[in-house]
């Protein structure tokens, strides 16, 4: 891996069509300019001319850009050098990567060619470095190039797979692949109905754009549908179709979903049409969480999702670990893929002390009594419908507080708790980059304290009100490992 | 964790804070005084300055006098050789330990109404963007506590 690779050439392709699109537009006022300005022949000339100029400089540029771009591992670095006038260097230390994935679209497929992302705990949005094309076994060598590097002795020892020149995947200890079945069954309860919905509204105002939608057609088009069938079944044909799409959604996005793991890292792969896999080291996961949804809570089934530092902190970013499989079997699961946070797994939660409930169901009834209130005295013909706010907001309350808890483990900590979703999430004290015991001269009299901590991902995460002999028990003791290599 | 670390900040960061408590006050009031006019000129409803100017009232009057003082009160930082260790805030009290093989690079920053009192900030920054803040050091005071942060995570970091 020491001597400098390109990328495959496909690359000069997708570069152009790439360009050529944001330049379409450009190109078509262009033309347009010179069709109004000057008339037939003349104009064409220039047409044709302008259009030459900028394609050949786009296939110019493609070309250069392929030609200059190269990619090696040196020195426990990965860098690469880029750029068709101006030479851009990037290395990246081995140690600082946090995950590399590689994504196959459907054209990288249809060339045979992948797509490499490296990511680093930057906290931006990009990644660091992206590889747009490269040959699948020229993929493998990089990872391979990337994963093995100097070990430093908190590393298990892992068996030196020999390079004997076959470019496969080193054999995974263990695999786990989702099951058809299973995969159906998510995506009935994927929630993201309420999604489906929301983008189905903006979907609606672009047809109104199409179409020209008027009173008059909608009039129609709504007494054809009550014709045909009840307001409450056109509501629910509405609903069933989105229903439709998100399972569809799901299926596509975890189509032969598999995770598997070595000595030092995990690799999770997905994708019907777009294949994605990502390869992220053990001791970079920065937490774990285990979602319930509504839907699946009853039925006693969990989404597993990673927290790494590598893709940014928005909630959805999070790597999914399993999309679904049952509460009992958390524990074995993680037990194979993720051992540090197993014991945790198996300890029960401890409820928040019972003196919190009034603090998170008592205290902050004023609002909606107030709101209610305001609502009454503000429309006085329905404003009393707002006093259904009280017990509304009583029972969610209750409901948040039975559900918080906690625990500490050995080196993990474990916070749940709920806003729709169950969230339990397990934090290792080494990735905690600072520890905060929080209290109010109030809180501190009836001897309560939260704890907070932020995570190299950038996401902060904060305990209910809980004893605080418990909260300077967690703050002392989640001292990261003396020696402290995860970011 | 009982006891409260060892060392306060400068005592000017009162002054520092309530100067800078003024300026946005005068802005807030700039503000109040300009809906009070116009209430006067259109014949607006009367309890929209009234309303404001309570407000303002009661969230200035505290935020000059009481707050600069209470957050001086509870400052207090302490660094070993294995992590830092900070109390902060004036309602909300927060004890903060920083693991010294955290922290991923320390400045010092000066504003111009620090700098009118010969102080420093010192920032010390981890991974995933958490800041936190020791804020109101002698200059001098606070560039021999970045440097000796620097050279203790470079130690911290080697074991």
């Amino acid at each position: 891996m020491n001597n400098p690779q390109r990328l495959h050439p496909i690359t000069i392709l997708f570069t152009i069509v790439g360009n050529l699109k944001e330049m379409v537009i450009p190109l078509l006022v262009y033309a347009g300019f010179n069709l109004f300005n000057r008339g037939g022949g003349q104009a064409l000339i220039w047409i044709a001319a302008g259009a030459g100029l900028v394609i050949s400089f786009i296939l110019i540029q493609a070309v250069l850009r392929w030609y200059r771009q190269v990619y090696f591992v040196e020195n426990d670095e990965f860098r690469m050098e880029r750029g068709a006038w101006l030479k851009k260097k990037i290395y990246i230390p081995v140690e600082r990567i946090q995950s590399v994935d590689d994504v196959e679209s459907i054209w990288h497929r249809l060339f045979g060619v992948v797509q490499v992302r490296i990511e680093t705990a930057s906290g931006q949005e990009e990644s660091e470095a992206v590889l747009e094309a490269v040959s699948r076994p020229a993929a493998d060598r990089l990872k391979r190039a990337l994963i093995q590097r100097k070990r430093s002795p908190t590393d298990p020892i892992e068996a030196d797979s020999p390079d004997d020149g076959t470019e496969t995947e080193p054999t995974p200890l263990d695999a786990e692949k989702l099951r058809f079945g299973t995969l159906l069954l998510s995506g009935l309860t994927s929630g993201r109905l309420g999604v489906v919905l929301a983008l189905l509204g903006p979907a609606l105002s672009i047809a109104d754009d199409f179409f020209q939608i008027n009173e008059g057609m909608v009039r129609e088009a709504y007494l054809w549908a009550i014709g045909m069938l009840s307001v409450g079944w056109l509501l629910f044909a509405i609903l069933l179709i989105a229903w439709v799409i998100s399972i569809l959604s799901t299926l596509i996005q975890d189509y032969r979903f598999t995770i598997s793991r070595d000595h030092t890292h995990l690799m999770i792969q997905r994708g019907l049409l777009e294949r994605r896999r990502t390869l992220i080291p053990l001791r970079r996961i920065q937490a774990v969480h285990i979602v319930e949804n509504m839907a699946r809570q009853p039925l006693g089934y969990v989404t597993l999702r990673i927290e790494s530092a590598g893709y940014g902190a928005a909630e959805d970013q999070r790597l999914i670990a399993f999309p679904l499989l049952k509460r009992s079997q958390v524990p074995e699961y993680l037990d194979r893929f993720l051992p540090e946070f197993a014991e945790s797994a198996r300890a029960s939660l401890q409820p928040v002390p019972r003196r919190v409930w009034k603090r998170m169901v008592l205290y902050p009834l004023p609002l909606p009594i107030l709101l209610a209130a305001g609502l009454t005295w503000a429309f006085p013909l329905w404003g009393f419908w707002g006093w259904l706010l009280v017990p509304l907001a009583f029972v969610y309350n209750h409901w948040r507080f039975r559900d918080a808890g906690w625990a500490m483990t050995g080196r993990v900590v474990a916070l749940r708790h709920r806003r729709f979703n169950r969230v339990t999430t397990w934090i290792p004290g080494r990735a905690m980059q600072c520890r905060t015991r929080c209290h109010t001269l109030l809180s501190r009299r009836v001897g309560l304290a939260s704890f907070r901590t932020v995570l190299a991902s950038g996401n902060r995460y904060e305990s209910n009100w809980l004893d605080e002999k418990d909260v300077n028990c967690i703050a002392q003791r989640m001292d990261p490992e003396p020696e402290g290599t995860s970011a | 964790m009982n006891e409260p670390p060892k060392n306060r900040i400068h005592r000017d960061a009162i002054r520092v804070w309530r100067t800078h408590e003024c300026l946005t006050a005068g802005f807030v009031l700039l503000v109040v005084g300009g809906v009070t006019g116009l209430t006067f000129l259109f014949d607006w409803h009367r309890w929209i300055p009234a309303v404001l100017w309570s407000v303002a009232t009661v969230y200035l009057v505290p935020a000059i006098w009481i707050y600069p003082l209470l957050r001086w009160r509870y400052y207090r930082y302490e660094v070993n050789e294995k992590e830092i260790d900070i109390q902060s805030g004036y309602f909300f009290i927060r004890r903060t330990i920083i693991p010294m093989v955290r922290v991923q690079h320390v400045n010092t920053t000066q504003g111009p109404l620090l700098r009118r009192h010969g102080l420093s900030e010192l920032e010390i920054n981890t991974a995933g963007g958490a800041s936190f803040t020791i804020p109101a050091l002698l200059t001098e005071e606070a560039d021999q506590l970045r440097d000796r942060i620097g050279s203790l995570v470079r130690v911290a970091r080697d074991e």
